[in-house]
């Protein structure tokens, strides 16, 4: 994964790029929002990490122009200004996803994941069925099938297993799972994910030989069909 | 008033507060009330002498003329003779009379002269008489204007009646005199009667003020005297509401104080924790994952105090309208209500849940949720085995009714208000994890909706409820 961090903060920029290269992933700093315009168009990124506030040209600015420049890349907003009205300026500038700091590594490097498959798999958006590892959604009627067989869900689980689908075989954290599938952008310690969890896998994992549903402890869940595949 | 303002320049300080200012203003506009009121009855009563001193005259020279003409010159001339004798006679109310003959001759009367200016028209006039007019017993007194009336008979003579005012003039001088004394006795008096009520306010004031000016020396202890509690007058009950404000600002100093250090603690000992780990690992050859993972924790849950002490003070300074929408109140309880009897924790729990469909509010989704997810767990964590949680969302005459029940709880009334102040957890809690702020948070988010958090325990019965008002 090839991954711009845009970032005045020199120490945090190179911290986070020798943590990302670890995982394999080819990273490049620019300093402030001019420069990440030139770097944009120079290059060419899977993801782009964005600091808000910075000098010359601060995030929001330069990813409007990036934006208007027809540069779709998936970017990832990553401030210190965590209000909601400032997540909200964020993602109407063009940002596709907005972490808060100080945040996890796990969490960054789950949302990096996240974005960049969603950008491999943007296609498949408009099929109505989505299918994985014998799982098949409606996303009209909400219909869910495991091997053919009928599988009742409620709304929230729906939500939930829809979005395991898009996503399967990403780590996926309890925060990035109570943003997506409930829009609950607030800290909490509520197990709410994980008892959904554990009845999403009595209905969908228990009755089946296969499990699908993973827990990576201290990360979060996988939706996969061999464990050992992920990472 | 000007001239007070003028004068205040040169008055002892205490002349120039308000309270002395007022009553010496209104004195100063009482007397100029009273000289006008006096003014006005002096002009009365010296018009009302004139106006009868004038038709007097006047009915004089209707008989004196009807003399003349029943009994002639000689007639009139007797008469006028025997009045002059009368008039001489008497102490005061001098009349005198000038009859002339055609070629000006004087026929009768006391008057030596007739003054230029009388006019033979039968009609009263003040004419000055001058020294040479005058009778001769009379050549002592002040020339001066005297009302007099004129007429010509038709054999060309003429008759002129002048009336002596002096005794009315002397009754004028006199009102004046009483009217000038009267004004300065009342001037004074009210003056006096101004200081005396200036003064008592300003004693009043100076309680007030001193009370206020050792607060500003930082004496925050200090209250405003009252006098008399029996006697409540208005300054008294300003004392009564300073000295209540005084008690609040205290006690929320108090409290802030309270909550700095609360924070200060809650910082630090996390902080401790991760720099005790940190230089441990420091002198280990071998990095321990477990030291490095608490640590990531401690700091994880130090964010999370962080960000909550943030969200508090945002909620507390300013109300987040500007993100209300219309919110689902009904699904979003129904949908945290299908997870939550599921948890791992409310299986031993005796739930129920009464939700009614379709209820909407202006709000902010985000808070909301995260307020009645608060509640839950508060109370999923408080009630014990084989006890039941009750969640109900009703639309009532009053409002919206929002409320988490829940039996078995071990809260006094005097906990309840303590444990939605910041940091406070009960001696019950403090082992298990959180950081004391949950219910204040909820408090804050329900007041930002215009409602309010209320806590009630009855019988180891504990219900949080709000009202939610549907117009907000």
């Amino acid at each position: 994964m090839n991954v711009l961090i845009i970032e005045d903060d020199n120490i945090a920029a190179t911290i986070l790029a020798k943590s990302l290269q670890t995982l394999g992933m080819v990273t490049q700093i620019a300093s402030d929002g001019q420069k990440a315009l030139v770097a944009v168009t120079e290059g060419s990124f899977d993801v782009i990490i964005m600091d808000r506030m910075m000098p010359k040209m601060n995030g929001i600015e330069s990813l409007k122009k990036m934006r208007d420049q027809g540069i779709t890349t998936p970017v990832l907003i990553l401030s210190a200004l965590g209000e909601v009205d400032e997540r909200v300026e964020g993602l109407e500038a063009g940002g596709d996803d907005y972490l808060v700091k100080p945040y996890a590594l796990s969490e960054l490097i789950a949302r990096l994941n996240v974005l960049y498959k969603r950008n491999q798999t943007i296609y498949d958006t408009h099929n109505e069925w989505l299918t994985s590892f014998g799982v098949k959604l409606n996303t009209i009627n909400g219909k869910v099938f495991r091997e053919g067989v009928r599988v009742h869900l409620q709304p929230q689980e729906r939500k939930l297993l829809e979005f395991f689908l898009r996503h399967a075989d990403q780590v996926l954290t309890r925060k990035i799972l109570l943003e997506k599938v409930w829009d609950f952008h607030f800290e909490t310690d509520s197990n709410l994910i994980d008892t959904q969890i554990s009845r999403l896998r009595t209905k969908l994992d228990k009755p089946f030989s296969k499990k699908l549903i993973h827990t990576i402890r201290g990360k979060g869940y996988v939706f996969s069909k061999d464990i050992s595949l992920v990472e | 008033m000007t001239v007070i303002n003028l004068f205040s320049k040169y008055l002892p300080t205490s002349w120039k507060t308000l309270a002395m200012r007022l009553a010496i203003r209104q004195s100063m506009l009482l007397s100029v009330l009273i000289l006008v009121a006096m003014l006005i009855l002096y002009w009365l009563i010296s018009n009302f002498v004139l106006v009868q001193i004038s038709s007097d005259l006047k009915y004089s020279l209707q008989q004196l003329k009807y003399i003349e003409s029943q009994e002639g010159e000689k007639g009139l001339i007797q008469k006028l003779d025997a009045l002059s004798a009368e008039n001489l006679s008497s102490e005061q109310n001098h009349r005198y009379y000038l009859y002339l003959s055609k070629d000006n001759k004087i026929l009768a009367g006391a008057l030596r002269h007739w003054p230029d200016d009388v006019k033979t028209n039968n009609k009263v006039s003040n004419i000055l008489f001058e020294e040479r007019d005058l009778p001769k017993e009379w050549m002592d007194m002040d020339e001066g204007l005297w009302p007099s009336i004129a007429t010509g008979f038709p054999d060309g003579s003429k008759l002129l009646l002048a009336q002596n005012i002096e005794t009315t003039e002397q009754l004028n001088d006199f009102t004046i005199f009483v009217m000038i004394s009267l004004i300065v006795a009342v001037t004074l008096i009210s003056l006096f009667l101004g200081w005396i009520q200036g003064r008592t306010i300003l004693k009043k004031i100076e309680h007030i003020n001193n009370t206020a000016r050792n607060i500003e020396l930082g004496n925050l202890h200090q209250r405003v005297q009252l006098d008399n509690p029996s006697k409540i007058d208005e300054f008294d009950e300003l004392g009564i509401h300073l000295n209540k404000m005084l008690d609040t600002i205290e006690r929320l100093m108090k409290d802030i104080k309270q909550v700095s250090q609360n924070i200060a603690h809650d910082l630090r000992k996390p902080l401790t924790r991760v720099q005790a780990r940190l230089e441990g690992l420091q002198t280990q050859t071998a990095i321990s994952s477990e030291d490095l993972d608490s640590s990531l924790v401690d700091l994880e849950n130090l964010n999370k105090t962080f960000n909550a002490i943030l969200q508090l003070g945002r909620l507390e300074s300013s109300r987040p309208k500007n993100n209300f929408s219309t919110v689902d109140l009904s699904f979003l309880c129904e949908s945290l209500n299908s997870v939550y009897r599921e948890m791992p924790e409310a299986k031993a729990i005796l739930w129920k849940s009464f939700i009614q469909k379709n209820i909407m509010i202006n709000g902010d989704r985000q808070l909301l949720a995260q307020a009645i997810i608060n509640l839950l767990e508060n109370a999923l964590q408080y009630t014990p085995a084989n006890q039941s949680i009750t969640f109900s969302l009703q639309q009532k005459h009053s409002g919206i009714l929002l409320s988490i029940e829940n039996t078995g709880v071990v809260v006094t009334e005097n906990q309840l208000i303590e444990i939605t102040k910041p940091f406070v957890q009960l001696d019950n809690a403090r082992s298990r994890s959180g950081n004391g702020l949950g219910l204040s948070l909820v408090k804050a988010i329900f007041n930002a909706h215009g409602s309010d958090l209320q806590l009630s325990v009855n019988d180891q019965h504990f219900t949080a409820e709000a009202i939610f008002n549907t117009d907000l």
